[in-house]
């Protein structure tokens, strides 16, 4: 037991390593979600509470499956309500640890719910990386009314970087089992586009040029991506440069099906920001005054959600219409999301080892600091 | 052979949890995320929800025979004033529902088959089928009714129709398509 638990110990001392995640890298991470999540990813349910209760159909384990029939919809307007406000609070660091907790509660609920009539969606990452984050000291600078400063400040981005790399083992290893199989006559990738081209109707940008490509470049594909999806802990364990390294190849991966799929999963942009940013920010004093000129942008943004939502008619949420879906949004927007994030993982990777140096150089200088 | 190891962050964090606390951190760690793994691969229950879990969506297709097949999903209604059959709108007829959904509604007729109750609903349904009530199914009716109507279509009827497409991977044209099942729900 003992020499397991030191093995356990070795291993997390590897993972928190890879996974620093300095707090004003952590600062800026914090006002990225809350200003994304404003923008992009408010969770919204009371469409669901005009269902039918005969389509509520739960997973066999969810929160949801306690309940019998959807929520009303005051139910879901409370909690969007709550959710929205919390994210305010989470962007301009008020109190931004028990916001960020608050939205995750809000969130799960609504999402339990949304997922309980047939098809769940996987912007899972989202919120375990507001929950693991919360638990570092991303609310102690750039923030209005800051956080109690936590000392166990690895154990977040640790948590989240283990959380990605086990999503990510999830999604690889049924991939593993079928598209590993040497034979040029059979194709994954193709097998995704073609059904997401002709059944879906999805043609972006690649997608006239993916059927010119050989047998042997698309088992290619497969190969790389059954490899890539499996690799995230390896190089976590690996060390910074290469975890970073990886995420910046994640980048890469999500541009490519983007451009390719229309699949963007652009909520994971999130989650690799604060591992590759770190690097790049060094140390800087983020006070609150330099945060102000982002107060009346966000209480713009949030006031014109709450109107969206209050002026929303019954018709309106009969039709499935999101009030929080801006109409500003489209798919190039995640793509030069995608392409900036591949520029700072390129940074991020050039850099990792420079901050360590400058760091413990300047930590030899003045050993108090 | 000796093992080297790392200096350990966040010692005092550790120390509070009492004897093994790597240990026992990794067991609570992995019963977060392994277990809804498990679960959503080997129990018939699906998914559990909120779990750490990505889409692996591991299809394959032959290449060699130059044609690709998907199964493709078309609803349609009765038009109220020809009484022939109109292919609807997915999104028009399932709304406020996303079109994702399609897929889910179809294979259960709209939830107005019978299914099966796994997990922790089968304990709060005290079943393992489950079949609608009168009341829920014409609240289903209800819903559908309002919706096909808002189409030109009559509301007491659809047609779910389920066809193999088969295309031509070179010239990325439709060679054939075959009905596999239809589906005609009708509300009496």
């Amino acid at each position: 037991m003992e020499r397991i638990d030191r093995f356990l110990a070795h291993i997390y001392g590897l993972v928190a390593r890879s996974s620093v995640v300095s707090e004003e890298a952590a600062a800026v991470s914090r006002i990225a979600f809350g200003s994304f999540i404003l923008l992009f990813a408010l969770p919204y349910g009371s469409s669901f509470a005009y269902l039918p209760e005969g389509l509520f159909f739960p997973p066999g384990y969810s929160i949801a499956a306690f309940h019998k029939t959807f929520p009303p919809e005051w139910f879901f307007l409370s909690l969007e309500v709550i959710a929205l406000l919390a994210i305010c609070a989470l962007t301009l660091g008020l109190k931004s640890r028990w916001a960020a907790f608050l939205f995750s509660l809000c969130y799960l609920v609504i999402k339990s719910f949304t997922y309980s009539a047939g098809k769940i969606d996987h912007p899972i990452m989202l919120i375990v990386a507001v929950c693991c984050l919360g638990l570092t000291n991303w609310g102690c600078q750039w923030a209005i009314l800051p956080d109690r400063r936590w000392r166990n400040t690895g154990i977040g981005p640790a948590l989240l970087a283990i959380c990605l790399c086990f999503g990510m083992l999830t999604a690889g290893y049924p991939k593993f089992r079928v598209w590993l199989d040497f034979d040029l006559s059979t194709s994954g990738v193709l097998s995704w586009f073609l059904a997401a081209y002709h059944n879906e109707g999805r043609s972006i940008l690649l997608s006239p040029y993916v059927q010119h490509l050989t047998p042997l470049m698309t088992e290619v594909m497969d190969y790389t991506a059954v490899c890539f999806e499996l690799s995230a802990l390896v190089l976590l364990l690996a060390g910074p440069r290469y975890w970073r390294a990886w995420l910046t190849i994640a980048c890469v991966f999500h541009l490519t099906n983007v451009m390719i799929l229309d699949v963007n999963f652009k909520v994971h942009m999130l989650v690799y920001l604060p591992f590759l940013i770190s690097p790049l920010m060094g140390k800087r004093n983020l006070s609150a005054t330099s945060l102000r000129w982002l107060m009346a942008p966000v209480a713009m943004l949030a006031a014109y959600q709450l109107y969206r939502r209050f002026t929303l008619s019954t018709e309106e949420m009969m039709i499935g219409v999101n009030p929080f879906e801006l109409p500003f949004y489209s798919v190039y927007v995640t793509i030069t999301g995608w392409l900036l994030m591949v520029g700072i993982g390129l940074a991020a990777v050039l850099l990792t080892g420079k901050d360590v140096r400058a760091r413990a150089s300047s930590q030899l200088q003045n050993p108090s600091s | 052979m000796t093992m080297s190891f790392t200096a350990k962050p966040d010692d005092d964090f550790f120390q509070r949890l009492g004897v093994y606390p790597y240990l026992k951190s990794a067991l609570v760690l992995a019963l977060i995320l392994v277990v809804p793994f498990f679960v959503s691969y080997k129990s018939e229950a699906g998914e559990p929800y909120p779990a750490v879990l990505l889409p692996g969506g591991a299809s394959l297709m032959d290449t060699d025979e130059h044609t690709f097949a998907y199964t493709a999903i078309k609803l349609f209604g009765i038009d109220s004033s020809s009484g022939r059959e109109q292919r609807l709108d997915v999104a028009k007829t399932i709304a406020p529902l996303p079109t994702t959904h399609l897929i889910a509604l179809a294979r259960t007729s709209f939830r107005l088959d019978t299914l099966p109750v796994y997990g922790w609903r089968r304990f709060s349904y005290g079943t393992s089928r489950y079949a609608l009530g009168r009341e829920q199914r014409r609240e289903v009716w209800d819903w559908l009714g309002h919706n096909l109507k808002k189409q030109g279509c009559l509301a007491d009827s659809v047609i779910i129709a389920q066809s193999l497409v088969v295309i031509d991977t070179e010239s990325q044209i439709k060679s054939s398509e075959n009905l596999l099942k239809e589906v005609r729900l009708g509300k009496n």
